[in-house]
């Protein structure tokens, strides 16, 4: 009788690895999604609003812009 | 008129003379553009001079304490270069403002870009403020 209830709580014991459940949770895209669009959209406004900031410096108009000959 | 409706009208009267300096004082983003446009050589001068640097808050800042006292010409007036960086910084964050606002995001994030555009620009030895508070000279 005790054997068989030995047997019984080892069988039991066994058994509980075998339950073990692993739950993933889904992985979130989206928000990264939206930061690098506002990233870039921001980018590209503060690149054609100062583009002014690219052009190089206007040189000052030369005294002599005759061609000599 | 009854006692309530005269409440009323004193009410939006009280309101439209409270929101009209606001409202006069609100710019454009092209004028804000604009300014920070006409600011932007006597700008490119105090970078190269080492006077001044860009922040990774998309501001601008002095380099040096002991710079803040001297006099700059922008705009066809001359003022400090402490006036200097407020005015710069002034225009910028209104702009950064006007920007998060069109694009529905916050400023920061705008203020950010800006910073890696401005950083960008910088040349050679030319001064960026680190996160950090340590100024650092572009390679």
């Amino acid at each position: 009788m005790k054997r068989w209830l030995l047997a019984g709580v080892a069988g039991a014991l066994l058994a509980v690895p075998c339950c073990a459940r692993v739950r993933v949770e889904p992985i979130e895209i989206k928000p990264i999604h939206i930061t690098m669009d506002i990233n870039i959209k921001i980018q590209k406004q503060v690149a054609e609003d100062f583009g002014f900031m690219t052009e190089p410096p206007k040189a000052p108009p030369a005294k002599d812009t005759e061609k000599k000959q | 008129m009854n006692t309530r409706s005269g409440t009323w009208v004193v009410g939006v009267v009280l309101a439209a003379v409270a929101a009209w300096p606001t409202a006069a004082a609100a710019r454009s983003k092209d004028e804000v553009v604009a300014s920070i446009k006409a600011r932007y050589p006597a700008l490119v001068q105090l970078l190269a001079a080492h006077k001044v640097g860009e922040t990774h808050k998309g501001l601008i800042d002095a380099v040096k304490d002991s710079v803040r006292d001297e006099k700059v010409t922008s705009k066809g007036k001359t003022i400090t270069i402490a006036q200097f960086i407020a005015n710069e910084n002034a225009d910028r964050t209104e702009y950064f403002a006007i920007a998060a606002k069109a694009n529905n995001t916050t400023p920061d994030v705008v203020a950010k870009g800006f910073a890696r555009h401005r950083f960008s620009l910088l040349k050679s030895g030319e001064f960026w403020k680190r996160e950090d508070g340590a100024w650092v000279q572009k390679k």
